[in-house]
């Protein structure tokens, strides 16, 4: 892919998520427990990217960001699975994660043993990913039958998740193959990545605004009952 | 080994990836079908509780209603017949006596305990509260009032019988009999204002008192079945009654069917 339009992919997203850290930031009194999660969530990504951002294009220092898979991926997949047994039911659903996230933290620091800490993870980007996958599309079967669903937060930024961990896993999982055989592949497949990260961060803002909207509407419909 | 060229490895990867994405978009679409299916039938489930809750209390109504017409029939018939019975004998007594003014305060006590006697019994006929209609009924009922209770009733009514069908009328007076007893047995009131309209087709009952009040949410949650009840016949008539108060500033009940 073209470096000048790799580059306005990135700038993109980065603005992307700085509007949507900020969105976060303005609605913060409405922010519940789950919330607040995916709020500390959006800053780290507002910081990690931006920050990765200008190392990338204007320092020397690059080569740091080969690693940046190994802050990134254990701190969102650990904040999903706090997510996760806040928000979630389910014994067996809960049990299932939690061993899941304890393999994913064996697996990460196995990866960091085997191969150092500036390398690219795929094992823990994929797991990273499956278990995502499997957090987010639990929670939208758990919102079968809840009252208006489609002004739920947590159903739009279940979606955004689901759309991006589930999208991403076939590139995920060639990651370091495709490094290793032609990085021009892995530039071309980069369109996956944003498309994927464009829709979560959309759908992140959608879920900001509409727990605002509720958190308002909730007063209203408390006085009206009273009465 | 059989390595795969470039595009194929970017076409396997990109329909990987739409395919994945068709299947999430399949579960959504799976979850938002199943989501509507649920919530139809809670709302058929729903509709099955009120429409068995509201058989139950329309059977309750009127078991109720019959209760009350024996009373009524009771007292019209038996009690009502021996207190006039009673006073022909005074009135035979009377004639035998050169002194008449000494049963003067006797026959006072019997005349009203035969007007409260017939005015209960009406107020307890469903058939006179039909026949005679809303504003009728009020009035007897608020003269009865008068004739017992120390507190003022102030009574104001457009002269204009509300048009109501039967069961409305049944169930607007019951619930007027309710709000009645519920500011007279908690209010502590001085004053109730009743105020009676029916122009244009739309009947307003409005009973309000100048009492000590009360917390309606904290009333609704903690039992309070009189003013459960009051709005849910009133639901069961279609009618609409509103409940307006806080401690120390009184109550007001609104009741109409509109």
């Amino acid at each position: 892919m073209d470096y000048k339009i790799l580059f306005l992919y990135r700038l993109t997203l980065v603005i992307l998520e700085l509007i949507a850290f900020f969105v976060a930031l303005g609605t913060r009194r409405y922010h519940n427990a789950t919330f607040k999660l995916f709020f500390y969530n959006l800053l780290f990504i507002a910081i990690l990217e931006s920050s990765g951002f200008y190392i990338l294009y204007y320092t020397d220092y690059s080569w740091l960001l080969s690693g940046v898979g190994n802050i990134y991926f254990p701190y969102e997949i650990t904040l999903v699975y706090l997510i996760s047994r806040q928000a979630l039911d389910g014994k067996l659903f809960k049990t299932v994660v939690g061993v899941g996230y304890l393999l994913f933290i064996a697996g990460w620091l196995f990866g960091i043993f085997e191969n150092g800490f500036f390398s690219v993870p795929t094992g823990t980007i994929l797991s990273g990913s499956i278990l995502g996958t499997i957090i987010f599309l639990g929670a939208l079967i758990q919102m079968i039958g809840r009252a208006n669903i489609t002004r739920q937060p947590l159903f739009w930024i279940s979606i955004a998740m689901l759309v991006f961990y589930g999208c991403n896993i076939p590139y995920f999982g060639m990651l370091n193959y495709l490094a290793s055989k032609d990085s021009g592949i892995l530039k071309q497949l980069m369109q996956i990545l944003f498309t994927t990260n464009y829709v979560r961060y959309s759908l992140t803002i959608v879920a900001f605004l509409l727990l605002k909207k509720q958190s308002q509407l909730k007063p209203a419909l408390h006085e009206y009952h009273e009465q | 080994m059989n390595i795969m060229n470039n595009s194929t490895i970017v076409y396997s990867v990109v329909f990987t990836s739409l395919a994945i994405l068709l299947l999430i978009a399949g579960v959504i679409i799976t979850i938002f079908i199943a989501h509507r299916q649920r919530t139809r039938q809670e709302i058929a489930l729903a509709q099955m509780q009120l429409s068995y809750e509201k058989e139950i209390r329309t059977v309750e109504q009127e078991v109720q209603e019959q209760i009350l017409a024996n009373l009524s029939r009771e007292l019209h018939d038996n009690i009502g017949q021996l207190l006039t019975l009673l006073r022909l004998q005074m009135e035979q007594e009377k004639l035998d006596m050169d002194d008449k003014t000494k049963f003067d305060g006797m026959d006072n006590t019997l005349e009203t305990t035969i007007d409260q006697v017939r005015m209960m019994s009406r107020s307890l006929n469903s058939d006179f509260i039909i026949q005679a209609g809303i504003a009728k009924a009020v009035e007897i009922e608020i003269e009865r009032l008068k004739q017992i209770n120390s507190i003022q009733i102030h009574w104001e009514y457009d002269h204009t019988e509300p048009v109501l069908t039967k069961d409305q009328r049944l169930m607007a007076f019951r619930i007027f009999q309710e709000m009645l007893n519920n500011t007279l047995k908690h209010a502590k009131a001085k004053n109730i204002f009743i105020q009676l309209q029916g122009l244009n087709q739309q009947f307003l009952l409005t009973v309000k008192d100048d009492g000590i009040g009360f917390d309606l949410p904290d009333k609704m949650n903690n039992g309070a079945n009189g003013l459960k009840n009051i709005l849910k016949r009133a639901s069961l008539a279609q009618l609409t009654c509103d409940i307006v108060t806080q401690k120390g500033g009184g109550c007001q009940y609104t009741i109409k069917n509109f």
